[in-house]
């Protein structure tokens, strides 16, 4: 693998509330390579979208990064200055945030605020950014006419490509898209999700795609990560965690997506709902609401096991299988 | 469509509110001047109820007629008090003063309020909101008329550094000349923060509050997200967004401002509307009370007419139909 | 598109047109000229004609802004059509007064797409849920028993535990078996769906979605589901209606229309479908459509052209 754009080691997030310490996100580790889509799926209270805020060093009060590294194109975010991290934030991370109809400033025209993205980053004057982000504009489709509007004046599929395009005002490395289809119905959500597509093709973006819907990565996604309670419990290629499914989350989510071709498939729940972050079961996260909850899984916390080449999860069941059981470093 | 109708209930409090009273006010004024020792013959007091356009004999709606065609003409009748002066010549002579003493307190309150409530949400820290919170909270709920006795006793009783009373000193000559002007300032500046400094502590809380829930939108995380500067955010994404919530604030906080600076005037003997209101309740001038609520009335509606026009002027998605 | 001739309808939309107004964007930057601002109208539903048939199940499905909220407004009786008669058992939904209104309130019971705003937040869940029987007549205890045996049957138990809960204390998935609870209460004989698990989690919608299909089959309840997924109203209904701008533009037996979509729009919705199970290698033949990439629909329809008769209750419109 060559070296990736970015490199999560042990990330581990917390809030602190009333009620105590929160860790929204605990111990997490992941890569993405060079011109990767990575998908992160992960149900509501997963910390999915903590994840994403980490990376641009965006985790404010009471949340707090209390370990870990986050290396983006060798550059750790945690040890940058505030001023560092202004300027890194949107030149090589933007982010394409969910609920577009309020990404945007309601009192600012379009077009004026995909400019001040590039004139806070380099001297480019404003006519010069203005003049760029009504080429991106266009390019997502909307007529450049739009970037005088004010963003209520917008159509819902609109606002998310216009969103998309501010993303890319300053050709950053890697985006990072969360959520960014929800709300939209399904042909909308197709086009923005083919949109993103060809964009990361043409200009050789590594994406991180964070969806609460495991099918929706079918459409774009190389590798996926699957978060269940704060922490990835598998990992593994496109094809081989929709072929292999290793753990029961995973299979069971699986299991609760219906189908529109070939034969018509009951569908099956996973009794329970997903765990409060401020009340995670012990032991395995999962083993509440798990079908092969064994005794070792309510006391302990299974690592991460390697399934096959470059896919992992965090399940007894894998150990236990004997043979192929052994840490991912 | 809204002012409108407050307009119109204003104008029908004004019409029904003597008729309701009992007997009538010309009979009362009637009975107020016999007791003063004042011999009225018959004559005197039908011109008293020509020269007030009152006549409890013709139907109601005529009387209402009578009442909208007379207003339209300025006619608010006669004081009684200052007799025989219009109340509407004793209105205009006044409200001048008024106008100058409530826009210059708002300005200077609202303004740097909102500025203030602005930057101290862009720099939350606990230390900071534990101190200033209270403290403005205090501020705000102090009765201003309390406020300019201490100034007055303070400041222009035992430092003398401000007069005691009056709009300008009986030494100028009105007109545009400089000594006027300084002199309209120097009378000026002790009414304008006892009204000011009240008022201010409420627009910083309020500006604050909303600062602190626009903060946490979306659009300001994008913001943030972009690299943009913090001034930046602030001003341009959270402020221009509060700053809305803060203008309708202004148009509420019209009313108490001017309640207050009836107060403030009467303390300061300031020769504007609120004064004026005052002297007209102790001596029970109905036609110049009436007068005077109609004033404040249009007023506060005015205050918030403008309030809406800059609403939809500032906010895109406001129309005005 | 006429039902089995010795099918019951229960519900029925003829020649239905609904209309809203809306206001047109304000020119740039200039608040004041939005004096002078035209409003203009769109057609929210334009010429349908639908039927319910009594104990089917069927789904309006379609992109956002075609139709079917407001279709299923039409049929609740929230929404009354600028033209065009709704009929609930033959009769005008509209017109209808005293004992036949109340016959249709306690009939035709809605779920929606927000449990959280469906229930109130100041009462609990035995009261919510017992609202659904407001219009029966029935004494205090009876209804209590009825709503302690309907948490049952959604599943939440321990009944005596969900009683008092308030909605904030309930995760999605159990607020929205409240929901479900509340509208089956009644044994109504129609139940109108409008989105009931797009706000849920893909784990515990799968329970819904069984749950639902349960409870109708158990009372045999005609069932209306509305929804912009294809994979669930497969899943739910037999029968399927895809909207398009206001127009019914495919209807027939769902696994026909699956089989071999017939109109564009539908090939276009099936196509958009995220499909966990086929995707890559495993991609079926998805119908082929001319793309549409980055186009906001506004094209004009003819007005004139009528249905293609497939066969088999299939009908497609003329394009």
């Amino acid at each position: 693998m060559s070296d990736p754009i970015l490199s999560v080691r042990d990330l581990t997030v917390v809030y602190r509330t009333r009620r105590g310490i929160v860790r929204a996100v605990d111990h997490v580790s992941y890569d993405i390579a060079k011109g990767e889509v990575y998908g992160l799926a992960g149900e509501s209270g997963s910390g999915k979208s903590t994840v994403a805020l980490a990376l641009l060093g965006l985790i404010q009060p009471p949340g707090e990064v209390v370990s870990g590294e986050i290396y983006v194109d060798g550059r750790d975010v945690r040890k940058m200055t505030e001023d560092e991290l202004r300027r890194f934030r949107w030149a090589s991370v933007a982010m394409v945030f969910q609920g577009a109809m309020n990404a945007f400033n309601p009192v600012m025209k379009i077009g004026e605020q995909l400019a001040d993205a590039m004139t806070a980053h380099s001297s480019i004057s404003n006519e010069e950014a203005l003049k760029h982000g009504r080429e991106l504009l266009t390019r997502v489709g909307i007529d450049e006419e739009f970037a005088g509007r004010y963003p209520h004046e917008l159509s819902g599929g609109m606002r998310q490509r216009a969103v998309i395009a501010m993303s890319l005002v300053l050709n950053p490395k890697l985006l990072v898209a969360d959520e960014p289809t929800t709300s939209l119905d399904v042909i909308a959500q197709d086009e923005v999700i083919k949109m993103l597509k060809s964009f990361q093709r043409d200009l050789d973006l590594s994406v991180l795609y964070i969806t609460h819907d495991l099918a929706v990565l079918a459409k774009i996604a190389d590798r996926i990560g699957v978060m269940y309670a704060g922490q990835i419990v598998e990992e593994g290629g496109l094809n081989q965690l929709m072929e292999k499914p290793s753990h029961p989350y995973t299979s069971a989510l699986m299991d609760a997506m219906p189908s529109l071709f070939g034969s018509l498939r009951e569908l099956k729940g996973i009794p329970g709902s997903p765990p409060d972050p401020d009340a995670y079961p012990s032991g395995c996260r999962f083993h509440p609401r798990c079908r092969f909850a064994m005794e070792k899984c309510r006391s302990d916390e299974p690592s991460p096991v390697v399934v096959e080449e470059r896919h992992y999860a965090a399940c007894f069941l894998l150990e236990s299988q004997g043979s192929k059981g052994q840490e991912k470093q | 469509m809204l002012l409108t109708g407050t307009f119109v209930a204003a104008l029908l409090i004004d019409f029904t509110l003597p008729r309701l009273m009992p007997g009538n006010p010309v009979q009362t004024e009637v009975t107020n001047l016999i007791a003063a020792g004042f011999t009225l013959s018959p004559e005197a007091i039908k011109g008293m109820y020509a020269l007030y356009g009152y006549n409890p004999n013709l139907p109601i709606y005529v009387q209402f007629y009578d009442y909208i065609v007379q207003l339209l003409h300025g006619n608010l009748g006669v004081s009684y008090i200052f007799f025989p002066q219009s109340v509407s010549y004793l209105i205009a002579q006044r409200l001048p003063w008024t106008i100058f003493l409530v826009s210059i307190a708002v300005a200077v309150s609202w303004i740097p309020g909102t500025f203030i409530g602005m930057f101290a949400a862009g720099k939350r820290n606990a230390k900071f909101d534990s101190i200033f919170t209270p403290l403005l909270n205090f501020i705000s709920s102090i009765p201003n008329f309390w406020l300019g006795f201490l100034f007055l006793i303070f400041f222009a009783a035992d430092l003398k550094i401000f007069p005691l009373f009056g709009a300008y000193s009986n030494t100028v000559t009105p007109g545009a000349n400089l000594a006027f002007i300084l002199s309209v300032l120097h009378h000026a500046i002790l009414p304008i923060l006892s009204l000011a400094i009240v008022a201010m502590g409420g627009y910083v809380i309020h500006m604050r509050n909303t600062m602190v829930g626009v903060m946490g939108d979306d659009f300001v995380l994008v913001a943030r997200a972009k690299g943009l500067s913090n001034r930046r955010i602030v001003r341009t994404y959270a402020g221009a967004n509060a700053l809305l919530p803060n203008i309708t604030m202004l148009a509420i906080s019209m009313g108490a401002v001017f309640g207050g600076n009836i107060l403030v005037e009467t303390i300061f003997t300031y020769p504007g509307i609120g004064y004026l209101s005052a002297v007209a309740v102790s001596g029970e001038d109905y036609s110049l009370i009436l007068g005077i609520f109609l004033i404040f009335t249009i007023a506060i509606l005015v205050a918030n007419l403008m309030a809406d026009l800059l609403y939809a002027w500032l906010d895109p998605r406001v129309s005005l139909i | 598109m006429v039902g089995s001739p010795w099918s019951h309808e229960v519900l029925k939309a003829q020649g239905v047109n609904v209309v809203f107004r809306m206001r047109s964007s304000a020119p740039k930057g200039d608040h004041l000229a939005s004096v002078a601002r035209e409003s203009f109208y769109v057609k929210a539903l334009r010429n349908v004609d639908f039927q319910v048939l009594e104990g089917e199940s069927v789904s309006l499905v379609g992109g956002s802004g075609s139709g079917k909220s407001t279709l299923a407004k039409v049929f609740l009786g929230f929404l009354r059509p600028k033209e065009g008669s709704v009929a609930y058992l033959g009769n005008d939904i509209y017109r209808l007064k005293g004992r036949r209104m109340r016959e249709f309130r306690i009939n035709v019971q809605p779920i929606f797409q927000d449990p959280y705003n469906s229930l109130n937040p100041a009462r609990k869940i035995s009261h919510s849920v017992q609202l659904g029987l407001f219009l029966h007549e029935m004494s205090k205890e009876q209804k209590e028993e009825r709503v302690a045996r309907t948490l049952e049957m959604v599943g939440l138990t321990p009944v005596d535990l969900f009683l008092d809960k308030y909605p904030h204390q309930l995760s999605g998935g159990q607020r929205q078996r409240a929901a479900i609870a509340r509208a089956f209460i009644g044994q109504p004989k129609v139940i109108i769906a409008d989105e009931p698990v797009s706000m849920l989690d893909a784990s515990v919608r799968a329970d819904i979605l069984n749950l639902i299909l349960k409870m109708k089959q158990s009372k045999n309840t005609t069932f209306l589901y509305i929804t912009h997924d294809l994979a669930t109203a497969r899943y739910l209904t037999e029968r399927m209606a895809v909207m398009e701008q206001g127009e019914i533009v495919e209807l027939g037996k769902t696994e026909d229309i699956i089989e071999s979509p017939a109109h564009e729009y539908t090939m276009r919705l099936m196509n958009a479908v995220p499909d966990i199970w086929h995707h890559g290698s495993r991609a079926p033949d998805r119908p082929v459509v001319p793309p549409r990439f980055g186009v906001d629909s506004d094209g004009e329809k003819d007005e004139t052209s009528g249905y293609v008769d497939l066969g088999n209750g299939h009908y497609v419109k003329r394009g």
